[in-house]
């Protein structure tokens, strides 16, 4: 008899465990089983740096529109990009173009550019491809003679850029370069792109700028980090449930020439490299925007932060560091 | 009544029960332990790599502008060698605590720190 119980209690007590071992792989079913969206995330060199994409999306669409995605990025890359053999490069290359034949790519980042532009004085930029050029960045950054440099300002600037009826005309040997916002303009594209192909939410970042979104019921709340310019730590934990974050930083790339530290960050006053800023944050719901602006005010400093209209921007984080080294956080408005 | 001699209600070897569904639930929700530890993520143009911090170790990735060595030692991490021109990311200094990033730009690759609770993670950096 005792050997019998033995039998009916390890029997008794493997009934449970494995019940219980499958209830517990029954609740991850059923759970999967009843949300038919899926988390999707996928990491991607594109336009000289890398990109990561996140969607949200019926699970038999969510490959596909990750899928999509990169290949939009690519296309954008090569139209729009100074390496790619586009859209741009032919622009740059014939020295014109036909207004009405722009693709609206092309124009809209013309518009946002100029748009920017105007509101920073002109230290935000795209024409000055020729001076980005003059330093090397990003390949080969060194310091260039000055003479070099203030040739390259001569045809640097957008008053080197005019409109004569329905032609765009570029002065000779005037290159455009918009290398400062198209991350942004870039990121805004792919999550809208995403959105229409059925993406319940997404997050796309690209070198740093960031768009994020989604519907309300998706309850997804995108968590992102802004870098400490100075350490190897996380500066700013953000919560947000849609916008665009991005950050223009002088550590991004720069050498050093005689114990002196330059960044490519260019002023278009100086044609030299924007000194004293550290790093520049700009929330808003624009990445594009968000971008431009976030290279303007490491340009222009505090100065050029306090004139931005409130309704381009959440939050701006301006870091900057002294003579002595010495770090200031600034900001204005909140998230 | 006499089954009830043999076969009490209660015995003390019972108690296996609770114990075993309860490491059982401990197993299924990722363990008490290690929910609060560390571990080091390689976020590569291709992939994101994930590496105990608890164990030293060094290696290298491959990022946009050749190798990179990585080194984890007595809990920390750090970029100890990358082909870039301007270094900034090997004169970091060690990463130990969940957040702690090291950048690396040209060569596309950057590490963090990510505690072994997801939500604590950043979805993306802003750098």
């Amino acid at each position: 008899m005792k050997s019998v119980r033995k039998k009916i209690n390890s029997g008794y007590l493997l009934t449970i465990l494995l019940g219980s071992l499958a209830s517990a792989v029954l609740i991850r079913v059923f759970v999967a089983g009843s949300d038919k969206f899926l988390e999707m995330k996928n990491r991607t060199p594109v336009l000289g740096t890398f990109a990561t994409y996140i969607v949200i999306a019926e699970k038999d669409t969510a490959g596909l529109i990750l899928s999509s995605m990169d290949s939009l990025a690519r296309y954008l890359d090569n139209e729009l990009g100074v390496f790619g053999n586009g859209e741009l490069s032919d622009l740059n290359m014939r020295g014109y173009a036909l207004i009405p034949e722009l693709s609206s790519d092309l124009f809209n980042l013309l518009e946002k550019s100029l748009f920017i532009s105007s509101i920073t004085d002109s230290l935000f930029d795209p024409a000055m491809g020729v001076l980005v050029n003059t330093w090397g960045f990003p390949g080969d950054p060194h310091l260039p003679d000055s003479a070099d440099i203030d040739s390259a300002l001569d045809l640097s600037g957008l008053e080197n850029v005019r409109i004569c009826g329905d032609t765009l005309l570029l002065s000779s040997g005037t290159l455009l370069d918009f290398g400062a916002i198209a991350k942004g303009y870039t990121a805004d594209r792919i999550y809208s792109h995403s959105r229409s192909l059925g993406a319940r939410a997404a997050l796309v970042e690209i070198g740093g700028e960031i768009r994020c979104g989604g519907d309300p019921d998706t309850g997804r709340l995108w968590r992102l980090a802004v870098r400490n310019p100075r350490g190897d730590n996380i500066m700013e934990m953000i919560e947000i449930e849609s916008g665009a974050v991005a950050t223009s930083g002088d550590y991004e790339s720069y050498f050093f020439d005689d114990g002196i530290r330059f960044c490519h960050i260019l002023d278009p006053r100086t044609g030299y490299p924007e000194s004293g800023v550290a790093s520049v944050t700009v929330i808003n719901g624009n990445a594009a925007f968000c971008d431009a602006l976030a290279t303007a005010i490491s340009v222009g400093g505090i100065d050029t932060a306090e004139n931005i209209p409130d309704s381009l921007f959440s939050l701006i984080i301006v870091i900057t560091e002294d003579e002595n080294g010495e770090i200031t956080q600034w900001r204005r408005g909140s998230v | 009544m006499k089954s009830d001699k043999k076969y009490p209600f209660f015995r003390i070897n019972d108690l296996a029960i609770p114990v075993v569904l309860f490491l059982l639930l401990q197993s299924f929700h990722g363990g008490g332990e290690e929910t609060s530890e560390c571990r080091l993520e390689v976020h590569t143009a291709e992939s994101i790599l994930r590496y105990e911090l608890g164990v030293d170790s060094i290696f290298t990735v491959m990022g946009n502008l050749g190798e990179m060595e990585i080194n984890i030692e007595n809990e920390m991490a750090r970029i100890s060698r990358s082909p870039c021109p301007g270094q900034d990311c090997v004169r970091q200094s060690w990463l130990s605590k969940p957040g702690d990033l090291a950048v690396c730009v040209p060569s596309g690759v950057f590490i963090v720190i990510a505690s072994e609770d997801d939500s604590l993670s950043p979805d993306a950096v802003s750098y």
